[in-house]
């Protein structure tokens, strides 16, 4: 079952067209890595999804309901995190999340120990002081207590690692790692690593358009194009080797730098008997012949030109 | 279950004017003035002449408790301003930041945030003119004793102005999202009804009837009567201009 439903969604600012198209589905318990440029649309496409803004054309339905622009009965399906959560800066964990769970109708009770549950799993269960004096990274993992306080079936991140150093990403990427499985995830980012960490299902957003919709697996395989990298000891090496090679066709895919040469190849096979030939003829032994796996990054880089 | 949300809301709105402490320059505020009030319509006249040049004689009649009430008019209108500017974020500063969006996406109603933030800072202009209004009136039974009619009709009059000022207030915060947009129409109305009141016919029609002439009430120069039209036309505008924002910040992109 999809949780999510986009269908033909349209939108523009005056003139200025921010999404266009947009058309997919987020099925049910998955991750979904929402990607794209800064301004591709993501934040606009969350929005839409929350109420918050009016779809210029097009359908949105969360759960099988569809969204109503303004008051909308579906965010009781939905916890958000906001890139920058805002919060009251006068009050305490704790006595945000009963607001939040007077606001949600919670019963007092249950909302108590669910609120301290989700402090301890964000682990600010100690931080007992106003809001006001919180790090980003603290505000951040508030941000998704809160946003997980009403048990949604659909959590929404937008960029939530984003202004965060290391250690506070990696903390938010585990604690949304460990909801995995009760709640469905779609988080916008332009961090690729992030993806990788915990997304399996991913979709790439450019100029308003789809242009990339998949599983990881599955977009890897697809766009499969082996890259093979050479490393020399010194310049000196590589450049005799890229000498040496001037007469194959071999460097006219490559990227050089100082002491590697990466050449893109549609045959690897091909491409390894020819670099091997040469090393075997020219006596110029490389540190390192290695091929790497088609990244995602490479991936978008050629979606997104 | 609505009215649970719109009292949780509400508590909210209270709790953050105490703990940004503008609960407390309020009552202070409004106190000061209180007292303030008799104790300048007692002094002035012995004041006075010591601040002419020598040589000038001035006789003022001895003060009447009058006096206080024509300072308490005079400065309640500086007190309205002052709450204005310090309540002028209720709820643009909510917008600017985003603070509301949480609250939004969790299923708060866009009409209870209105109706909530109405419902705090009235009961906190309330609070806050009930002080002043008490003290002034302790105070000049004391120093200068006497008899006033309309006491209690005139200082509502100058109340129900003052909830009018607020709705603006709240308007202007939603149609802009910032401070200055809600100072703005806020201050923008306030001169519209000045000016208006240049014209003597449109008087009793004109909220600012109820801020400008509560003296006339108390000195028997007007009756109740005459502000009965100017009240229905204010309890109007502040039921229209609560309804207008409610509107407004339904149709809101945020």
């Amino acid at each position: 079952m999809n949780v999510l439903t986009i269908d033909n969604l349209y939108k523009n600012f005056g003139s200025q067209k921010i999404i266009s198209n947009l058309s997919f589905s987020v099925p049910e318990n998955t991750i979904y890595g929402f990607l794209g440029q800064n301004g591709a649309g993501k934040t606009t496409t969350m929005k839409m999804v929350l109420g918050l803004l009016k779809p210029t054309s097009g359908h949105i339905s969360v759960l099988g309901e569809t969204v109503t622009y303004g008051q909308t009965k579906t965010n009781r399906h939905i916890g958000f995190l906001p890139d920058i959560p805002a919060f009251y800066n006068y009050m305490k964990p704790s006595e945000y999340l009963a607001l939040c769970g007077e606001i949600t109708k919670l019963d007092k009770k249950i909302s108590k120990a669910k609120s301290s549950e989700l402090l301890s799993l964000v682990g600010l269960d100690n931080a007992n002081k106003r809001i006001g004096g919180f790090s980003r990274g603290m505000k951040q993992r508030l941000g998704i207590a809160q946003a997980l306080l009403n048990e949604p079936k659909l959590l929404i991140c937008d960029e939530p690692t984003s202004a965060l150093d290391p250690i506070g990403r990696k903390e938010v990427l585990d604690i949304m790692q460990s909801v995995r499985g009760k709640t469905t995830i779609v988080f916008s980012t332009h961090i690729l690593s992030d993806v990788e960490r915990i997304c399996d299902h991913v979709a790439v957003l450019d100029k308003g358009n789809l242009v990339l919709n998949g599983t990881l697996s599955e977009l890897k395989q697809k766009h499969r194009q082996d890259t093979l990298l050479i490393e020399f000891r010194t310049s000196v090496d590589s450049n005799r080797f890229r000498n040496e090679n001037n007469k194959f066709t071999l460097l006219q895919n490559a990227e050089l730098t100082e002491r590697s040469i990466l050449i893109k190849s549609n045959d690897l096979k091909k491409t390894l008997e020819e670099v091997y030939h040469t090393i075997d003829t020219s006596k110029i032994y490389p540190e390192r012949v290695e091929v790497l796996e088609s990244t995602l990054e490479s991936l978008f880089m050629e979606v997104v030109k | 279950m609505k009215i649970k949300v719109f009292l949780a809301f509400t508590k909210k709105e209270f709790v953050e004017s105490a703990r940004t402490y503008k609960l407390f320059i309020i009552i202070a505020v409004f106190f000061l003035f209180g007292m303030l009030n008799p104790i300048l319509a007692k002094m002035l006249p012995e004041l006075l002449p010591s601040l002419m040049p020598e040589g000038m004689v001035v006789s003022l009649p001895a003060p009447a408790p009058l006096d206080s009430w024509m300072q308490y008019y005079k400065n309640m209108s500086t007190q309205l301003i002052l709450f204005v500017i310090i309540f002028s974020g209720v709820i643009a500063n909510e917008l600017s930041k985003g603070t509301l969006i949480n609250m939004l996406t969790k299923g708060l109603s866009r009409k209870t945030i209105i109706l909530s933030k109405f419902t705090a800072t009235t009961i906190l202009w309330s609070l806050g003119y009930l002080i002043c209004f008490l003290t002034t009136f302790a105070y000049t039974l004391y120093l200068l004793p006497g008899e006033l009619p309309n006491i209690l009709f005139s200082a509502f009059c100058m109340w129900l102005f003052g909830v009018l000022i607020l709705s603006f207030m709240l308007l202007g915060g939603v149609l802009f999202g910032n401070i200055y947009g809600s100072l703005l129409v806020t201050g923008g109305f306030a001169v519209l009804f000045m000016i208006l009141g240049i014209a003597p016919k449109l008087e009793k029609y004109n909220p600012y009837l109820l801020s400008s002439k509560n003296i006339n009430l108390l000195t028997s120069k007007m009756a109740m009567s005459d502000f009965t039209i100017s009240i229905l036309i204010t309890s109007f505008l502040i039921l229209t201009t609560l309804v207008g924002s409610i509107l407004v910040f339904d149709k809101k992109q945020l």
